[in-house]
């Protein structure tokens, strides 16, 4: 191939001759110091015209050669001349590598480009420039918006946007305390689908209130919000391939056996049955949860009837996807 | 060389088949066999007694059984019988001691009781029976399997008759009508592998712990329980990931037959919590007030007796299975929830017996020791009402 580009060399010069006769130009090919013009050169100095002649060569397979393309990337920063050509080149750039003065056609949202990070950070080094951060957070000035990973990020950074609140100290009397809210937005809970962000715990849970009083369950955790989900285990996907085996060969039996059809059909159904209160019996209503803390305004100190009491803040809210009991839900007072 | 290799392994394979067939087949036959009564460990109670006697040990036979079991003797057989299945010995595969004779269900329930109850090293239990860590090890998890399954009818919500039995015993005890149990919640200390150690364990305290929710009846029976969630959530977390929220909530439990009060005002069925947990038209708390009239005062003494039932059984439980109040040296936390749910079995069984505890089982302090209770804010209105309605009535 490298011999062939070089054998081309004379050609493709032949080649642009030819065009540029073709389109009246001048045939003049050398520069001032005596060098034949390349194809690039050419290109720089009518850059406004040369957009269609390279279409026109692209079509041409000896000229595609891309060893101009390198000359091209460097050629802005030696010839600042402001163009079109110039300009579609850098947007092309930009968003190939990213450069740090984005252009303003860049279609990569930043979002993309987020530095990959812990689930759950406990530190985060005050180094870390929030100019970074702010852009990628979707730009929405609003905390509640932002990406878990990013808002985690944020919030380490400058705790004020966040706990608007100082910790309350420990009260360390015996049996008695407060709940002190961590300021999590609700809303900023609610927006959100994926679990980035959230530490993940798997947790055998006995539960006497079901049929089946073992449970493996995936726990999420980030703050003061919880989501739990079933854990599937292997026997389940395992399960779904041999009804999806099953399946397949209860359509070859169709074809081979028509009269069978109906006992298949009933067949499938009691099947379904069965898995669906296999799956009921643990956790009839309630695939996912998620519950959160929300956070009180008011830190009205209190007092217990028959024994002296702190101040409290906390309510709490659950909403449960997929269920029938979430019209029922939990009625908050706060 | 490859090839050479295969051929010699195809050339065995017969043989091995054939062998494993023999061996199968002396199996059945040993199996077959009666057991010899004297290659059983019949004799393991004198011979416990006799090596751990000491001062601290009542000298009477009984007591002694209770405080080395927790259970009375005639208790212990029953629970044997639980699990005799499960357990029994059959050479070859049977446990040996180290004197060569099988271990008797007897035994086996004995060496797992005496792990749980005391809450000593597997070495120190293994020690006093005269068998290795290991045995202690196998035997108890297989005790523990054995029990979670064998015994799950000494743990179910009551019938509507058993309601109504309690309900009317909480009213005669201590004043409140148709309060049918009390709820609590416990920590259960351990430690963990620095790889495992997430803050999801972390409890408010900075322990790593795991959850156990009990709801028990005026004689300290645990009627529900839930365990196994990390102790870094809000008691009133644990409540709303618990099934038994869940049934009240939907009116598949606590929804019997309300009580029509004096002054005209129907009363649900409910239980009684502390302030950890939320108002709720079920779940009943304490008044929280600045200034709390002498009605409200009333109530919350009346409240707190009836809360105290499961504060105390939770003393009871970890006082009797110290395996609960000892921190757990890095446990697995997929076995640790059964360890809880055998003890709380256990606990039951020796209720529904008619065992009492001897006084120096129970734990001298709060169950929870080293815990404050975290408030909760949240009040249903129905669940307001209904504390009030009963608040007037103790008035009266």
């Amino acid at each position: 191939m490298l011999s062939s580009i070089i054998d081309d060399k004379p050609a493709s010069s032949t080649w642009l001759n030819r065009l540029r006769l073709n389109r009246g130009l001048t045939t003049d090919d050398d520069d001032a110091s005596g060098n034949p013009l390349t194809l690039d050169d050419f290109l720089r100095r009518n850059h406004h015209t040369e957009i269609a002649a390279t279409s026109s060569a692209s079509d041409s397979p000896p000229s595609a050669p891309i060893p101009s393309d390198p000359e091209l990337a460097e050629s802005p920063s030696e010839e600042p001349v402001p163009g079109e050509w110039y300009g579609v080149m850098s947007d092309v750039l930009f968003e190939l590598f990213n450069f740090s003065g984005s252009s303003k056609s860049s279609t990569i949202p930043g979002k993309k480009k987020l530095p990959r990070k812990q689930s759950n950070p406990r530190h985060c080094s005050l180094e870390t420039p929030e100019d970074v951060v702010v852009p990628l957070v979707n730009q929405k000035s609003d905390d509640a918006n932002c990406l878990p990973s990013v808002r985690e990020f944020a919030t380490s950074s400058s705790r004020s946007s966040y706990n608007k609140k100082p910790p309350a100290p420990e009260i360390r009397e015996r049996r008695r305390s407060v709940v002190e809210g961590d300021g999590v937005d609700e809303e900023e809970e609610k927006g959100e689908k994926d679990l980035v962000g959230f530490s993940r715990s798997e947790v055998t849970v006995i539960d006497t209130s079901f049929k089946i009083w073992k449970s493996e369950k995936l726990v999420f955790r980030r703050r003061n919000v919880w989501k739990v989900r079933e854990k599937k285990g292997k026997s389940r996907v395992v399960s779904k391939l041999k009804k999806l085996m099953k399946k397949k060969k209860k359509k070859k039996r169709k074809c081979d056996d028509v009269d069978d059809d109906d006992g298949g059909i009933a067949r499938k159904k009691s099947k379904k049955m069965k898995i669906s209160t296999s799956v009921s019996d643990n956790n009839p209503r309630y695939n996912v949860e998620e519950i959160h803390d929300e956070p009180e305004s008011s830190n009205v100190s209190r007092r217990l009837l028959s024994k002296p009491r702190k101040e409290g803040s906390f309510g709490i809210h659950t909403s449960k996807k997929n269920s029938e009991a979430a019209a029922q839900g939990y009625r908050s007072l706060a | 060389m490859a090839p050479v290799k295969q051929k010699k392994k195809n050339k065995k394979k017969p043989l091995d088949k054939a062998k494993k067939l023999a061996k199968n087949k002396e199996k059945k036959r040993v199996n077959a066999v009666p057991l010899d009564p004297e290659a059983i460990d019949c004799d393991w109670w004198d011979t416990f007694w006799l090596r751990n006697s000491s001062p601290s040990v009542p000298s009477d036979e009984d007591y002694a059984f209770k405080h080395f079991f927790r259970a009375s003797k005639t208790t212990f057989s029953y629970i044997c019988s639980l699990v005799r299945e499960d357990l029994i010995s059959r050479p070859p595969s049977g446990l040996i001691n180290i004197e060569g004779r099988l271990l008797s269900v007897e035994k086996q329930v004995a060496i797992a009781l005496r792990r749980l109850a005391s809450g000593d090293s597997q070495v120190s239990v293994g020690a006093a029976f005269g068998v290795g860590q290991s045995t202690v090890s196998q035997v108890t998890w297989r005790f523990i399997e054995a029990l979670e399954e064998r015994a799950k009818h000494h743990l179910r919500w009551p019938d509507s008759d058993r309601i109504e039995e309690i309900k009317s015993k909480f009213e005669e005890m201590y004043g409140l009508p148709n309060c049918c149990g009390a709820i609590d919640t416990t920590h259960i200390i351990m430690t963990l592998p620095a790889v495992q150690a997430s803050d999801d364990w972390c409890d408010q305290e900075k322990n790593y712990s795991m959850f156990l929710q009990g709801v028990f009846d005026h004689e300290m029976r645990f009627l529900n329980m839930v365990t196994g969630w990390p102790g870094g959530m809000t008691v009133s977390k644990l409540l709303k990931f618990s099934g038994f929220f869940k049934l009240c909530e939907n009116a598949q439990i606590l929804d019997g037959n309300p009580k029509t009060l004096s002054q005209g005002a129907q009363i649900r069925e409910y239980v009684v919590g502390g302030i950890s947990y939320p108002l709720l038209p079920w779940l009943i708390t304490p008044h929280d007030s600045d200034h709390p009239s002498d009605s409200m005062v009333a109530f919350n003494e009346r409240h707190e007796k009836v809360r105290s039932v499961a504060a105390t059984a939770f003393q009871q439980l970890k006082g009797s299975w110290r395996i609960l109040s000892k921190v757990m040296w890095r446990p697995d936390r997929r076995k640790l929830p059964s360890i809880i749910l055998v003890c709380c079995l256990l606990h039951n069984i020796i209720i529904d017996c008619g065992d009492y505890l001897q006084e120096d089982v129970p734990l001298s302090g709060h169950h929870d020791s080293g815990y404050a209770d975290r408030y909760c804010k949240q009040t249903e209105p129905l669940g307001s009402e209904l504390r009030g309605c009963l608040t007037e009535h103790l008035l009266r």
